[in-house]
């Protein structure tokens, strides 16, 4: 399956090609390997969870996942799902004891659990426990009706052997089953915020405007651009666009989207040569296509360079470079 | 996504030593807008579209998205320390790989089975969940090499570019995910 050397890294990249060709198997095979060799991988468990053969292995995959993650509420809803269909499939198919220790923690997950307290009658040691288990159904549904039979049917049952039946009272199965169960913790936020000033401050550095929806894009640029100790101010459209330009003065280069909502990047250009304080201001235009009509387009607006879209930075950059050189540097 | 997030494991046999940190970072920086430049275009393709509709599509593009970053993962090297933060996005990646083609399975069966339900007259179950489920785990995937490609810069300071673009991305690709309608 593997080489004796391979890490986890290497077996998980394989299970990944396995997954990917459809064969579960070997991708199964794969995981268990990696799992071993590296078991505090908690997204390898969750997927190993999913590429189980029986609910009893997803179930012990999934209390790995949620052992090392205990704020993982994905993992822990769908361990939920899975312990109640695990001790389902594990009753029908006569294992008792697991069914027990399944359903036991899918009731202990979700008191409110018709279906799980249903299953924990059927699975118990005695008539009377199986009653109690049956009243708390009918606690949550009154008009359940296999509870309704199942009442009668272990009511019955004790009095052929002359036990009691117990009370109508589930006080005492809410205690038994109110497990501790993990609190919540704050979110795990993976957010990797942070303000972005550029510019490298040892001599006056270049100054862009970048003009596009997307923020991705602008900050994208942005961070290639500060590679060459180009400072980047943003706008979002057209509007925008002229805001920075009254407030800051003229860039030195504009890179602006074809695509801008409202007035679009060749209108935005026509603007920007009609205006004498911007008109020499080269802007390169990234068009969302490389054909002959958008050249054309981009010719008449006065676009000074292209590039097609979606962007490859150093193409883009290579245009900015081209037309920053045939301006002269910034003297302030 | 922060350098310290994961705690100090112990090196794996057989990985290489750490090399000393690169002086020249542009050259990752330069790789990594190519791939964010790509994903941000996939992203935006996907704007408009709908859960149910167009489920196999988005799926494609979702996947598209990872093995463009696993691709970059695996054509890089990481040093030894980031073996862990390696093999938590390949691990991550598997699940949005092994829940996109279950719902892909789950539609290949649904012609038939829409024809039948259709003749029945009964309730068709959508698979706009399913499909929102995998589009979030494709943004935990990516999420995960994001962290792994940040821990291979010599400083936060220098990487500081990439998160902040790397977070923009991820902020309006969940958003879009949120926001997509069945």
């Amino acid at each position: 399956m593997s080489s004796p050397t391979s890490t986890p890294t290497d077996l998980l990249r394989q299970a990944l090609t396995a997954a990917r060709a459809g064969d579960r198997p070997k991708a199964r095979a794969l995981l268990q390997e990696a799992t071993k060799l590296e078991p505090r991988n908690e997204a390898a468990w969750r997927w190993l969870a999913g590429l189980a053969d029986s609910p009893v292995d997803a179930v012990a995959a999934l209390e790995r996942a949620v052992a090392l993650n205990p704020n993982n509420d994905k993992a822990k809803a769908a361990l939920r799902e899975t312990r109640l269909s695990g001790g389902i499939a594990a009753a029908k198919a006569k294992d008792i004891p697991t069914a027990r220790r399944l359903l036991r923690a899918a009731v202990a997950d979700d008191p409110n659990s018709e279906q799980g307290w249903l299953w924990m009658a059927a699975v118990c040691d005695s008539p009377t426990e199986a009653l109690t288990y049956l009243h708390r159904v009918l606690a949550l549904n009154p008009s359940n009706s296999a509870a309704k039979k199942g009442v009668e049917y272990y009511q019955a049952k004790l009095k052929k052997a002359g036990g009691v039946a117990p009370a109508v009272s589930t006080s005492g199965v809410v205690q038994a089953f109110d497990a501790t169960r993990p609190s919540d913790g704050p979110g795990s936020g993976s957010g990797v915020g942070s303000s972005l000033r550029l510019g490298s401050g040892q001599q006056p550095a270049r100054r862009l405007l970048v003009v596009d929806e997307s923020r991705t894009n602008r900050k994208l640029i942005a961070m290639t651009a500060a590679g060459d100790g180009m400072k980047v101010a943003e706008a979002a459209d057209a509007t925008e666009a002229a805001h920075r330009i009254l407030e800051d003065g003229p860039p030195d280069l504009i890179v602006v989207d074809a695509a801008l909502p409202g007035t679009d990047g060749y209108e935005f250009c026509k603007m920007i040569r009609a205006n004498p304080t911007t008109k020499q201001v080269p802007v390169v235009l990234m068009a969302g296509r490389d054909g002959l009509r958008d050249k054309i387009r981009g010719a008449v607006a006065g676009v000074s360079a292209a590039v097609a879209k979606p962007i490859d930075p150093d193409e883009l950059m290579g245009a900015v470079r081209s037309c920053l050189a045939a301006e002269p540097a910034p003297t302030a | 996504m922060t350098a310290t997030e994961n705690p100090p494991r112990p090196d794996e046999p057989g990985r290489v030593p750490d090399p000393a940190p690169p002086l020249d970072t542009r050259p990752w920086q330069s790789a990594l807008a190519g791939l964010l430049a790509k994903l941000e275009h996939y992203r935006a393709e996907m704007v408009g579209r709908r859960l149910g509709a167009d489920a196999g599509w988005l799926l494609e593009r979702a996947e598209a998205m990872v093995l463009a970053a696993e691709d970059l993962a695996r054509e890089s090297a990481f040093p030894a320390k980031l073996a862990v933060a390696e093999a938590e996005a390949v691990a991550r990646a598997g699940l949005f790989v092994a829940a996109a083609h279950g719902i892909r399975d789950g539609l290949k069966r649904g012609l038939f089975r829409t024809v039948l339900t259709a003749l029945s007259r009964a309730a068709v179950p959508s698979a706009a969940p399913a499909v929102r489920h995998a589009l979030e785990a494709a943004g935990e995937a990516l999420n995960g090499y994001f962290t792994l490609f940040t821990e291979r810069y010599p400083s936060s300071l220098s990487a500081r570019g990439w998160v902040d673009a790397a977070s923009a991305f991820l902020a309006d690709y969940r958003q879009l995910v949120r926001g997509l309608p069945e």
